[in-house]
């Protein structure tokens, strides 16, 4: 028998059965695909929120002189020095993606940052700047 | 027949699918994972460090009272602000002004974060190198830098703006002068001086004290006491306190030393020895109540600036037991800041 002159093929079970056994696998792995594309997509996110607040710590960082005066357009500055392709808006109610809330003792100043839609904050001292 | 033929390649090519399926799932499955160890690193990370430096800039905001108590080591639960997750410590290393500040970050898994930042306090005198520094302590709101200048240069006729600015940085008050001198050993040590003209000098240098005493004519004269340094001699790295008017003669060569007197300040004459690297201090009051500088004989204010030549104060030269006391003149500045 020269099997390139073999012209049985397989049998339309055979295929059948492959087909169902493949459909399967295919299932039973999606959930592993898909679980592991919307966890790309979280961690996407999660470093791109670090960077943004390591990115206001240092807007904050670089404004000390204006913390006497830290109102609607002090949050203002911060979120013309963050956005560039993307659009945050910050401020110190939730009505924003980022809430910033702040207190002081003396010249020194205790800032929170919290994503109000996404699960992180964090907390910085800044000194103010005498 | 049909089931007992065993030719067909369909098993092991499903095996095959279930193979790679596998290989390509797991990879995925993996990235996906070391992906998450990754962003919970560098947020462990990023958390660690923005408490280290909240340490640092704990320091930066309560500089003054670091330096003055000598704090060994500070902790974030001394914060008076409420804060759940700042956590940090500061620990002077052994001698000199080196700190080291930890930024501790824990997940909610157990895993440890922690960052290290070292940095140094240093002393400077700042932007407030001048000639003279004069106390603006007058009733009511303070004068601003212009009325203070008017105010002395109507007092004091000509003076070269140079030589007096007003120091906001570096300011002072007589009671804070006393404060240091009393403090310090050695400026009741003199007898002789006791709280009149005291001079220091480091032990290199044989000029001021002796000099001073030698040359320091004590005529009490009013309500001032009166003191003259009238020889041609140097005086290097030295503080000299007055509780008086003082009047010097132009041929003294001053270099690295602070002169502070309460009462008037007299240069006889445009002085033509070098005043290198010394500060006065001046707080004179007149009948009103304002500072005032005064000068006497002629003096060539822009013939005396060239003589002049002007770095800061080598603090490190000037006797130890101001050195020890120096909190409250110094600007204190978080230096060498570096990320470990």
């Amino acid at each position: 028998m020269d099997p390139i002159k073999n012209e049985e093929g397989f049998t339309l079970l055979e295929i059948v059965i492959s087909l169902v056994i493949l459909l399967i696998l295919v299932i039973a792995f999606s959930g592993g695909i898909i679980n592991s594309f919307r966890t790309e997509t979280r961690v996407d996110q999660r470093l791109e929120t670090i960077r943004v607040t390591n990115s206001i710590t240092e807007s904050l960082r670089a404004n000390k002189k204006d913390f006497d005066t830290i109102d609607n357009n002090f949050w203002g500055k911060i979120e013309n020095d963050i956005n560039d392709d993307t659009n945050y808006s910050i401020g110190s109610n939730n009505d924003f993606d980022i809430e910033i809330t702040h207190s002081k003792d003396g010249n020194l100043y205790l800032f929170q940052i919290e994503w109000t839609n996404r699960n992180y904050s964090t907390e910085v001292l800044l000194a103010g700047d005498e | 027949m049909q089931f007992k033929n065993e030719e067909g390649a369909a098993l092991v090519l499903v095996l095959l699918f279930l193979l790679i399926g596998t290989i390509l799932v797991g990879t995925i499955i993996t990235t996906a994972r070391n992906h998450i160890n990754i962003a919970v690193q560098k947020e462990g990370i990023s958390k660690a460090f923005h408490n280290a430096e909240s340490g640092v800039e704990y320091v930066r905001a309560n500089i003054d009272d670091i330096v003055s108590d000598g704090i060994e080591k500070i902790d974030s639960e001394d914060l008076n602000l409420e804060s759940d997750n700042i956590k940090f410590e500061i620990i002077k290393e052994n001698g000199g002004n080196k700190f080291t500040s930890r930024g501790f970050y824990g997940t909610s898994s157990g895993k440890e974060f922690k960052q290290e930042i070292t940095f140094n306090i240093t002393y400077s005198l700042g932007n407030a190198n001048k000639t003279f520094n004069l106390e603006a302590d007058i009733e009511g709101d303070e004068p601003t830098a212009n009325e203070m200048n008017s105010l002395l240069h109507s007092q004091a006729q000509i003076l070269f703006p140079t030589f007096i600015s007003i120091s906001s940085e570096i300011k002072p008050n007589w009671d804070d002068w006393e404060e240091i001198r009393d403090d310090s050993e050695g400026w009741n040590g003199d007898s002789n001086l006791s709280e009149q003209i005291v001079t220091f000098n480091s032990s290199n240098n044989g000029n001021g004290n002796n000099n001073n005493k030698g040359n320091g004519n004590n005529n009490n004269n009013g309500n001032n006491d009166k003191y003259k340094i009238t020889d041609s001699i140097s005086v290097k790295n030295s503080i000299i306190f007055v509780d008086g008017d003082l009047e010097i003669n132009p041929h003294i060569d001053w270099g690295n030393s602070i002169i502070i007197t309460n009462g008037t300040l007299k240069f006889n004459g445009t002085p033509n020895s070098s005043l290198k690297n010394s500060i006065f201090f001046v707080y004179n009051k007149d009948n009103e109540n304002n500072n005032v500088l005064h000068t006497a004989g002629q003096i060539d204010f822009e013939e005396w600036e060239l003589e002049l030549d002007f770095e800061e104060l080598d603090f490190e030269k000037l006797p130890v037991d101001f050195n020890k006391e120096n909190s409250i003149f110094l600007e204190k500045e978080v230096t060498n800041w570096r990320q470990l």
